[in-house]
């Protein structure tokens, strides 16, 4: 019975605008969700129009889950035994090739060399190495596209994350997400198409910042729409206590009946972009809890992720409604999990951190992939820079740190067009320097983009007389790990 | 269902429809005699310059088509051919290569993803034909005051703007609008000086007013009001990408709000734009300059600052430099130089070597790059201006701080020695090559010998009659606040890659003017506002709207959604809650849980949101507290500036997030069970409430056929309360004002109901 | 009249000259050498045939529609067709003559003289035929004259401008071969096409820079100014390979910067055939499969599999007429006609809206109904979309008993039934869907047997069963701990939560670890009335005991009147002073958040007096332990209570017990009884440890303590 009436609201009001349509509407009005930007003509870009996605698409969705902190790559996926047997022994200057430190390691006298912690093994068919702390990512590494060969020029978290995210280490330009919303639209009008999900380990957090999922100089409605783990996932989604849907509905027909009166008198496009507006919310406030509602899954899926997975805020909790959301058509869910800036006390908060993300990453792979959605979705793992082959501060063989390391470190991607079951890269037996195709974060970037079926050098947007674009003058296409 | 899928289609096509004729439309016809400037440059610089322009490195085949000697010169690889030929296009490479169909030959090559317009291509051949002459870049070229132009209707100009904007729409075939109805004209001039909302006091004066010059009169007491100051902050905020933190991961607490206390002082007191300038770029180097001046320096420091641990702090103090020159020039120069950061300017002829003669100006401070991390962190970072008890009592009364403590702030300060500026190779801090002295690019307005070789000197440059930019960029500012868009769109690039203006002899006319009367900004506004361009009344024609989709020609007002921070300020006042203290730290209002505390390192003052209580929650918008790594939502929805660096333009979207915010906010919820409050208290009978609540937040009285809707609506409400207590009782719980729990009635929740709805009206957050 | 006579002879006899002189030079064409002025002659070849073609077009034009005119037209024929040959003479001797020059492909060239010659003789018959009156042979002549001249100018044309000069704007840039893997010839069909496309335009007969052509075999062999293109010793000093390699920026850089610019795979390819010696004839399936050139040459032809819809284009019209906010339909990618469906929103979805999709049954390739209830007979709607090649009903709850509708779908590729509760009869679909490359039933109740039987009956689909719970014994998470403050007065209620219902949650207030043995079980809120330290987990059958989750809850008691420091605080951890140990604010576990005080080069020694005396049961110290921060117990505290006489003894001296190793960061309480009457003031001091053990990555440096409150009851 609900839904008739929301029905009978939402056509009444169709009615009303159908009367209008002759008159045009050159505004926002549903151009903003319904479709890209680009199809707005936007800077002058009308020429790439037609020519998005530039071609067939493998990757539909994406879903990044993104370590803050910069897991170390060494005791995850770069296995380095030679760092055990030389364990405490001085970094040759013929590795480290004046690569520039941190303040905190500047001061140093010594660099010794220091080995992981943890065991590693060999998983799959590849024999891929993964260190004990990731059991359940070791289970589908035949799913995953291990690559150990990126590299950046950050040195700080800060520029380094912003780097990732937005391809320049300053600035505010648009992130991956407003990016791929301004050039692919939603594929579901009644939800943002860029979300992000925020959560924190025990280990060393350094903090997000919303400059990560800005829409920087493109529409504010590419914006990443911060969910949060309070009642409201979307800021002011729900209406006030006594006031039920019913009651909204006949608020909002009041109301556009209202702005009608007005439309008429002042013939203003805009005035019925916002009626649309209002609608589209609507709408949003029935789709959104729809999605966040866990309560209906399986208990099978809770002992995939994990228990943490029911408690809102958490990792575990994060890829299940990430999951939920982008088989509901979000274009690009963004997570970030704090916590892997292991400067000192490595060996304890590592693991800790492992613990949070392990189960829930590997489970959502699981997931998407017996939904058949994993063809279509692609999911990416990893940090914003590597860690130091040595230690920072003083080395024990149970307690040392690593400091931050740009030059060689280690992420996963799955699904949406990736060869699965592969290790793509590799670096010196020191695990400092890369030996063996190297993976730039432009490079990183225009392939995401090639898999979701845009060629990186013809997203453009044009600014303030000069035009952008995600990988700046730079990036190749890694064809290597293409399906 | 499938209608709606037709309407949405048809919305679309519609939009692209009207589009692509706006960008840049030249009908050949109206081209008599091409002009370089208005219709060659634009192609040129957009599509050419990349690799035949001012940048040396990217130049390709030792051609450039921005200086015209090369442009006619033999050209170096193909010998007897030449760029260009005069009155003869086949003779010229340029149009062949442009014309020609083989991917080998074609300009823009393929691989560039940029191609000429048939259109373009057929411009620039009309050109060569009529001799290819060139024009020095107009924004470089000092405005001159043009006379007059001629119109027929002399009976409509109420000044001298009326005159050239008139001649335009006749151009266009557009009539201006007839004047507006007192009741928007009111709104309108209110929001535009003040940013709030007509009093239903004010209203009825002025309506009742009849008197020829009450318009003007009204004008003058809103400029004389210091609600005007706190406008045009909001401006300057945006401009000096102030913030309450530090910015960067731990993203601490800072004290550069003294600073918007000055800004706000400075606008109230009419400070003349240049003075207003010179004190914020070198108020510190003025001959025994008083704590007013140098608190102004603080413009200059109100970029990020990091605490991350470990960092290397010659990498960050370059950083900060570097944001000082690009808002600096962005900001009041009009121009985004950050390109010549790393390599010569691709289109404007700013070489990488100009860009480190400007830096050099900002490079000479004791500023340090690290000041170590969260922990040491400190209000404000040297060099620091004390600002003790007495200093407010005598000199800086405007400075709003109850208690006797000190206050810090970041300002500028000069090195006695002079610390050498390098060219950095690609931008890099350690990429240091050759040293340059501050210098200006000459090709704006040459730096005299006379002026000191430092931010004094530059400020003296800067607001010097002779230089073209400044005074055509602040006017342009003005005019995109009161008309949306600037006469030159893009405001913050006057380069050749920027929009034309509109109405160049306009804005020419305009920035003499302004600069003849003395830099006097209240004059400049009150000039727009008494024009009859701005009071035409902003109907929307279809004839109108098809011919000028934009409304670039003004032949209507523009309706233009307010503010983010206008928006709030509508609420409070309309409600009667806002708190109209002026100036003092910034406040925490109502904010959804969570913001923060998911988003912080964990580190630092701020890493939960502690929201304030009492007055603190009704204060502007203009004062809410920014934390840069967290911005508060509702402005950012609002296409807020999320101040990470200098911005001179917002985007005006309208989203569904934006519904949502004025439909479930608290703040508006508990603005309309407030008002609520009173009206009942005051009127019986609905009609009579909901007409004064119309008046209040729409600024007019309500259509009887609006009252209508309103009514039916109240009384469905009544009945629903009237059956179910409780919900009523939850609706008007919400928000932190007292409440007197024994008075809540149906009537106050339905009314209240009725009140929301009135704030979520489309022409409520609207400028009519 | 006469005059009309004198030119028809003139041209008549030219006519006959010119018909002698090109004889004889095309005999003797290769005896010719010609003066300078004649070769200026030649060259006049370009600009001299465009007379010939418009005459003769014109001529034609008069001679097959006399009336065009309304007057007789023969004489102006005549004239018209003399005066065409005349100029076609003209033309072809002056091209004999630029012919003479070097530079050509000769059979381009030939072909291109021939042609020119025929238009010129069969002209002339043509010519004659007319003036004999021998209408038949002269309509024959005058089609063939026309088609020849255009024959010749396309000729000419790509002799000068390059083959596919004229049909270039058309003709596709194909860059997969035409032929199958298996016929494929390395150079032929990879190589040849990347050197057309991007090398050829500038290195061919008509445009040869810097001497070389890579037109032709031979030509590339030849090589260029620059020596060898392709180095058959050593082929890695092959001068195309140099090349090609060089960044763009260099000016050696081939193709030059500006052309259209070789493709990663096609350097690649270039790269991997030269070095496996570049050979011409060789088939790409004769190289070994590990071959570099062969995996390279292989994709190419990977991409030709990929699918090709055929079918026609569904009208925009009716696509945007299906496309609303609850369905989208679109394109799988611009420029293809196959269209993707998917369904959002559970509440608004109607099945009927399936039969609307009709319209598009053809191109309807990929269909997303997931989570939208449908029921089985529902199904019927889709067997009307025979193109269907994806199709997922996860969750849709249907039993499958409606699967038969799909069973005709024989491009069904990929079929997700995740969610659905599967009967009996639709395993027996399932098991006809033999084209299937992948079936996703995780979740759909079916037993390992029935899936055994699936796979054995549908050998070369993939079936996917997704995660099983293979027993594994998980951790359960701690509960929550809910209640209002930290710090309370009088008394206070304490929830308990976790977010799996099923569980039990054990606590204990005694500062023990709850387990099986010791432990108070939660059936609901309870209330504390004094300072207490609450401990928690979590248990259930399946999961083994959660971690603890504990936290301490202290009654506010009696506030001193006076507090001072005898030793003060680290200046980087004052806090508020005195002011916050008594502020009633409990300090969260972060020590930098300024509602801790923290002490290390001097012990935490602080003063509190009362106005009048007081009875004193206890005294409590909130602390705080983060043992990688070096905050650890304190060593020691002491405590003084001065009576009424003034007089301070020494009550209380304990030595905490301290950590071996970096614990969970914790907030702990110590309390210690006072039991005492008439007190008027309170001494207590609280040392760091110093130096810290062996143990600490800090051993030897001095330890921290933390405070945030104390409270005296």
């Amino acid at each position: 019975m609900e839904k008739e009436q929301l029905e009978h609201g939402l056509n009444q009001n169709r009615r009303k605008f159908l009367s209008k349509v002759s008159l045009g509407i050159g505004s926002l009005a549903l151009g903003s969700l319904l479709i890209p930007d680009l199809f707005k003509g936007k800077g002058g870009e009308d020429a790439l129009m037609a020519a998005l996605p530039h071609f067939a698409p493998k990757a539909k969705r994406i879903i990044y889950l993104f370590q803050n902190g910069a897991p170390s790559q060494l005791e995850s996926f770069d296995y380095k035994p030679m760092l055990n047997q030389q364990m405490g022994q001085e970094l040759p200057e013929s590795i480290r090739m004046g690569q520039r430190l941190t303040g905190m390691t500047a001061g140093q006298s010594s660099f010794p060399l220091v080995g992981s912690y943890y065991g590693f093994m060999q998983y799959g068919e590849h024999r891929a190495w993964i260190s004990d702390i990731f059991p359940h990512t070791a289970k589908v590494v035949d799913d995953i596209c291990i690559i150990k060969s990126m590299h950046t020029e950050a040195i700080n978290h800060d520029p380094a994350l912003t780097f990732f995210q937005t391809g320049a280490q300053v600035g505010n330009r648009p992130s991956m997400g407003a990016w791929l919303s301004y050039g692919l639209g939603s594929e579901n009008n009644n939800l943002p198409s860029f979300c992000v999900l925020l959560s924190r380990g025990k280990g060393n957090g350094q903090g997000v910042y919303s400059k990560l999922w800005t829409n920087g100089f493109l529409d504010s409605v590419h914006q990443g729409v911060q969910f949060s783990a309070s009642e409201d996932p979307v800021l002011y989604l729900s209406d006030p206590k006594g006031m039920n849907r019913e009651d909204r509905r006949r608020m909002l027909d009041h109301l556009s009946s209202l702005n009608e009166v007005n439309y008429q008198e002042f013939g203003d496009p805009e005035i019925q972009a916002k009626i649309q507006q209002y609608e589209m919310a609507f709408r949003m406030q029935t789709a959104v809890p729809e999605v966040t509602d866990i309560s209906k899954e399986p208990d099978s899926i809770i002992k995939m992720y994990g228990p943490d997975c029911l408690v809102p805020g958490t990792y575990a909790a994060n890829c299940l409604l990430a999951r939920k959301l982008s088989e509901s058509g979000v274009r690009f869910v963004q997570l970030y999990h704090q916590g892997w800036d292991q400067h000192g006390n490595l060996p304890r908060e590592m693991i800790n951190q492992a613990n949070d993300v392990d189960q829930a990453s590997a489970a959502l792979i699981t997931d998407l992939k017996q939904r058949g959605l994993l063809d279509e979705t692609l999911v990416i793992w990893g940090g914003e820079f590597g860690r130091t082959n040595y230690c920072q501060g003083k080395i024990q063989l149970d307690n040392y740190g690593r400091d931050h390391h740009p030059r060689a470190f280690s992420i996963w991607m799955a699904g949406g067009g990736v060869k699965s079951g592969m290790v793509y890269g590799e670096t010196d037996e020191f695990g400092y320097n890369i030996v063996e195709n190297p993976v730039h974060i432009h490079d990183f970037q225009a392939t995401v983009l090639h898999l979701m079926g845009i060629d990186h050098e013809r997203l453009t947007f044009k600014h303030l007389g000069r035009r952008y674009r995600l990988t700046d003058v730079h990036g190749k296409v890694v064809n290597d790990i293409l399906v | 269902m499938k209608s709606f899928g037709h309407f949405a289609i048809i919305l679309i096509f519609l939009h692209l429809a009207c589009k692509p004729s706006s960008d840049q439309d030249i009908a050949l016809s109206d081209a008599q005699q091409l002009s370089y400037n208005f219709h060659i440059r634009p192609i040129l610089s957009d599509k050419c310059f990349a690799c035949h322009g001012p940048d040396a490195n990217k130049r390709e085949a030792g051609l450039r088509l921005d200086v015209e000697e090369v442009a006619f010169g033999a050209l170096k690889e193909s010998p007897g051919k030449f760029g260009l030929v005069a009155f003869r296009p086949d003779e010229s490479e340029v149009y062949h290569r442009i014309s020609s169909e083989d991917p080998n030959e074609m300009m823009p090559p393929p691989d560039s993803n940029l191609s000429l317009t048939a259109e373009e291509i057929k411009l620039i051949k009309k050109w060569i034909e009529q001799g290819a002459v060139y024009e020095p870049h107009w924004a470089f070229v000092n405005p001159k005051k043009h006379d007059l132009p001629k119109i027929k209707d002399i009976e409509w100009p109420k000044n001298e703007i009326d005159f050239f904007t008139f001649q335009k729409m006749a151009q266009k075939g557009l009539k201006p609008n007839p004047q507006a109805e007192k009741s928007e004209l009111l709104k309108r001039i209110s929001l535009d000086l003040t940013g709030l909302p007509p009093s239903p006091v004010l209203i009825r004066r002025f309506e009742a007013d009849k008197s020829t010059d009450a318009y003007e009169e009204i004008i003058d007491e809103l400029l004389a009001n210091p609600t005007y100051g706190e406008k045009m902050a909001v401006l300057w905020m945006d401009i000096s990408r102030y913030s309450d933190s530090y910015g960067y991961q731990d993203d601490n607490i800072r004290t550069q709000w003294p600073y918007r206390d000055w800004v706000i002082h400075a606008f109230n007191k009419n400070l003349p734009y240049d003075e207003f300038i010179t004190w914020q770029l070198a108020g510190d180097m003025l001959p025994n300059a008083n704590k007013e001046q140098i608190l102004a320096t603080a413009f200059n420091r109100n970029h990020k600052y990091t605490e991350e641990g470990g960092v290397i702090p010659e990498e960050y103090r370059v950083e900060y430099v570097l944001d000082k020159t690009n808002t600096f020039s962005k900001g009041i120069m009009g121009l985004t130089m950050e390109c010549a950061q790393c390599h010569d300017h691709k289109y404007d002829p700013i070489s990488q070597e100009a860009y480190y003669q400007m830096f050099a100006f900002f490079n000479n401070t004791p500023e340090k790059g690290y000041e170590g991390d969260v922990m040491q962190s400190k209000p404000a970072k040297t060099p620091i201006l004390w600002i003790e008890r007495d200093d407010i009592d005598q000199l800086l009364t405007f400075i709003n701080h109850a208690d006797s403590s000190k206050l810090m702030v970041s300002v500028m300060e000069e090195l006695d020695t002079v610390r050498t500026t390098y060219i950095l190779d690609r931008g890099l801090y350690d990429g240091r090559t050759i040293p340059v002295n501050p210098n200006t690019p000459e090709t704006i307005f040459e730096f005299s010998d006379q002026y000191p070789k430092n931010r004094l000197g530059l400020a003296q440059w800067t607001v010097n009659p002779e230089n073209p930019l400044t005074a055509r960029v602040f006017v342009n500012l003005i005019w995109q606040e009161i008309f949306g868009q600037g006469i030159v769109k893009s405001t913050g690039d006057f380069g050749m890659q920027g929009d034309l203006p509109s109405h160049p002899e306009l804005l020419d006319w305009l920035a003499v003017d302004f600069m003849e009367n003395g830099w006097d900004i209240k004059r400049l506004l009150k000039q727009i506002l008494t024009s009859a361009t701005y009071m035409q009344s902003s109907k929307v024609e279809r004839k109108k709207l098809n011919i000028d989709p934009e409304n670039i020609y003004l032949a209507r007002a523009p309706r233009i959604r307010l503010p983010a921070e206008n928006i709030r300020d509508l609420v409070l006042a309309s409600s009667g809650l806002l708190v109209s203290e002026i100036g003092g730290p910034s406040v925490k209002p109502y904010q959804p849980d969570g913001l923060w505390e998911a988003a912080t390192s964990g580190r630092g003052e701020l890493k939960t949101y502690k929201q304030d209580k009492g007055d603190k929650l009704y204060r502007r918008g203009l004062y809410t507290f920014i934390k840069l790594t967290s911005p508060p939502p509702m402005p950012i929805i609002f296409d807020g500036s999320n101040r990470d660096q200098c911005e001179v333009s917002r985007g005006r979207t309208n989203t569904p997030l934006q519904a949502l915010v004025m439909l479930n906010d608290p703040l508006v919820l508990e603005a309309s069970r407030v008002l609520a409050g009173k009206l009942t208290d005051i009127y019986a009978e609905p009609n009579k409430a909901i007409e004064e609540a119309f008046m209040r937040i729409v600024g007019r009285t309500p259509k009887s056929e609006e009252l209508d809707i309103l009514l039916r609506y109240y009384n469905e409400e009544l009945n629903r309360f009237s059956e179910d207590q409780n919900s009523a009782v939850d609706l008007v719980k919400i928000g932190e004002y007292p409440l007197e729990k024994d008075k809540i009635t149906g009537e106050k929740a339905a009314l209240a109901q009725v009140i929301t709805t009135l704030y979520n009206l489309e022409e409520a957050i609207t400028k009519i | 009249m006469t005059q009309n006579r004198k030119i028809v002879s003139f041209l008549e006899n030219s006519l006959i000259v010119f018909n002698g002189l090109i004889l004889a030079f095309v005999i003797g064409k290769q005896y010719i050498s010609l003066p300078p002025f004649l070769e200026v002659f030649g060259r006049m070849h370009p600009l001299l045939l465009h007379f010939p073609i418009v005459l003769l077009v014109l001529a034609g034009l008069l001679f097959w529609f006399p009336k065009i005119l309304d007057h007789n037209s023969n004489s102006l024929l005549q004239i018209l067709l003399l005066l065409s040959l005349f100029f076609t003479g003209l033309t072809v001797i002056a091209g004999l003559f630029l012919s003479a020059e070097e530079g050509y492909v000769q059979e381009d060239l030939q072909n291109h003289q021939w042609t020119g010659l025929l238009v010129f003789w069969l002209g002339s018959v043509w010519y004659l035929a007319w003036a004999k009156g021998k209408s038949i042979l002269a309509k024959t002549m005058s089609v063939s004259v026309l088609v020849l001249v255009l024959v010749t100018g396309h000729l000419g044309a790509s002799l000068t401008h390059g083959e596919d000069f004229l049909l270039f704007p058309i003709s596709s840039k194909v860059s997969a071969p035409v032929v199958s893997l298996e016929e494929a010839v390395a150079y032929d069909h990879i190589i040849r096409p990347i050197l057309e496309q991007k090398c050829v335009s500038c290195h061919k007969a008509s445009k040869q820079k810097g001497d070389l052509r890579l037109d032709e075999v031979r030509f590339i062999l030849a090589g260029g100014k620059n020596g060898d293109v392709i180095d058959l010793e050593n082929p890695e000093n092959s001068e195309i390979l140099q090349r090609i390699s060089l960044p763009i920026e260099e000016e050696e850089h081939m193709p030059p910067k500006g052309k259209p610019q070789l493709t990663e795979t096609e350097i690649q390819l270039l790269e991997t055939w030269i070095l496996e010696n570049a050979l011409f004839e060789k088939k790409v399936v004769e190289y070994p499969e590990t071959s570099p050139f062969f995996t390279f040459a292989n994709t190419l032809f990977d991409d030709k599999k990929e699918e090709v819809y055929d079918f026609d284009f569904a009208s925009k019209k009716t696509i945007t007429g299906l496309n609303h906010e609850y369905r989208v339909v679109q394109a799988l990618y611009p420029d293809s006609p196959a269209l993707r469906v998917s369904y959002f929103g559970k509440a608004q979805f109607d099945a009927a809206s399936l039969d609307e999709l009709k319209k598009i049954n053809i191109q309807l390739v990929d269909l997303n109904l997931q989570n939208m209830s449908l029921k089985d007979e529902d199904l019927s709607y889709l067997s009307h979309f025979q193109n269907l090649k994806i199709l997922n009903l996860n969750f849709t709850g249907i039993n499958g008993s409606g699967l038969q509708h799909v069973q005709d779908l024989k491009k069904l590729k990929s079929l997700s039934l995740t969610g659905n509760n599967l009967s009996e009869d639709a395993v027996n679909y399932l098991k006809k869907l033999s084209h299937l490359e992948a079936l996703f039933i995780w979740n759909t109740g079916l037993d390992n047997k029935t899936i055994a039987e699936l796979k054995s009956e549908l050998p070369k689909t993939k079936i996917e069963t997704g995660y099983s719970d293979d027993g594994e014994i998980y951790q359960l998470n701690p509960p929550e701990i809910k209640a209002e403050k930290a710090i309370f007065t009088g008394e206070m209620e304490i929830n308990l939560k976790h977010p799996i219902g099923s569980v039990s949650i054990f606590y204990t207030l005694d500062n023990t670890i709850p387990d099986s043995s010791n432990h108070i079980l939660y059936e609901g809120p309870f209330k504390i009335d004094k300072n207490i330290t609450l401990r928690t987990r979590a248990f259930a059958d399946g999961w083994s005991g959660s971690d603890e989750k504990s936290a301490v809850f202290l009654k506010s008691g009696i506030k001193p009147d006076e507090v001072t420091f005898l030793q003060s605080p680290d200046k980087r951890f004052k806090a508020n002073g005195t002011a916050t140990l008594f502020d009633l604010e409990k300090g969260d576990e972060e020590f930098s958040s300024g509602s801790w005080l923290g002490f290390r080069q001097n012990p935490m020694e602080i003063k509190m007096e009362f106005n009048e005396t007081r009875t004193i049961n206890n005294i409590a110290f909130s602390l705080l332990e983060v043992g990688a921060s070096y905050i650890v117990p304190p060593y020691k505290i002491e405590i003084w209570s001065t009576g009424k006489d003034g007089t301070e003894r020494l009550i209380q001296t304990d030595f905490p017990e301290q950590p071996e190793k970096i614990r969970k960061n914790q907030v702990f309480l110590k309390e210690y009884p006072i039991k005492k009457e008439n007190v008027s003031a309170i001494r207590a001091k609280l040392s760091p440890v110093n130096p810290l053990p062996k143990w600490h990555p800090g051993a030897g440096e001095k330890g921290w303590v933390f405070i945030d409150e104390i409270l005296i009851n």
